[in-house]
């Protein structure tokens, strides 16, 4: 099993950046599906896969002049947000931050009467939650399936905020958007992964 | 009073710690009174927290992938 921490363990930093393949290949075990994730959010599913590989490559030469000002994690977001860029400016789309369209979390503002009261409150999770009874690989499993319902600016913020930690100012930096946008877009995908969950709560299937 | 919207509204700098005190308090009060908004922050915590814990490694197959085109493209000699 790969630590989390290899990440911040300078001997295989070092041996890293001295051109180890081992050690790339534990950063590419860490990393990519992080990559991916972020990638599909901005160019889609169809060529997610392609700017990731083309990422690795810039990684791959970038690497020995890497200063470390910022954490590697970050560092890596930063190649495959441009490698994502450049291959939309020659396809010219790009994410939509300002978009009205907020997906499933309608859903969330729908459980509310006019008044501001729950009108469908939450229900005790069972399953899920402090208390719930899936094991660790089923609740994965599940979690999972409802980030892939959300739309994809959400998922990207939540993923570089919830699931890899970054902190605010790197995603503004990151994404070149402003802060009160990533937490409103990170409110809204959360509020929308916890209507799906209690939803399979009361429904009984994930 | 604020309302069970607004504390949800709330949530995630609440939970963050990031509300200024006058707001936090609101939200505090309102938790005391209100099981529904008490389940919604507690479960909402469990779900922030079960995020950081989901598995991102990626399999043997995606990473030999990655290695074989990194290395079909070494950088030129500096």
């Amino acid at each position: 099993m790969l630590l989390k921490k290899t990440t911040d363990d300078e001997a295989w930093l070092e041996r890293l950046q001295a051109g180890d393949e081992a050690a790339f290949s534990d950063m590419v075990r860490m990393h990519h599906r992080r990559m991916l994730i972020v990638a599909r959010s901005m160019v889609g599913e169809a060529i997610a896969e392609e700017v990731v590989q083309e990422a690795w490559v810039s990684v791959f030469n970038a690497l020995p002049r890497f200063e470390r000002r910022s954490s590697l994690k970050t560092w890596l977001m930063r190649i495959v947000v441009n490698e994502a860029r450049m291959r939309l400016r020659h396809e010219s789309r790009w994410v939509h931050f300002d978009d009205d369209d907020t997906g499933g979390f309608e859903g969330f503002l729908n459980r509310f009467a006019s008044d501001g009261s729950w009108q469908a409150p939450p229900v005790v999770w069972t399953t899920h939650g402090p208390e719930g009874t899936l094991t660790g690989h089923e609740l994965a499993d599940c979690l999972d399936k409802t980030l892939d319902q959300l739309k994809q600016n959400q998922r990207m913020v939540l993923e570089l905020r919830d699931v890899d930690g970054l902190e605010f100012s790197e995603i503004c930096n990151l994404l070149n958007v402003s802060e009160s946008n990533v937490r409103v877009l990170l409110h809204r995908a959360r509020a929308t992964v916890f209507t799906m969950i209690d939803h399979f709560e009361g429904t009984g299937e994930c | 009073m604020l309302s069970c919207k607004e504390v949800t509204e709330h949530a995630d700098e609440y939970l963050a710690q990031e509300l200024p005190l006058s707001r936090r308090i609101g939200v505090g009060l309102h938790l005391m009174m209100c099981k529904h908004c008490r389940r919604y922050v507690k479960q909402l915590r469990w779900l922030i927290g079960a995020f950081g814990e989901l598995p991102r490694q990626a399999s043997d197959e995606e990473v030999s992938e990655v290695m074989s085109r990194v290395k079909g493209r070494k950088p030129p000699a500096a």
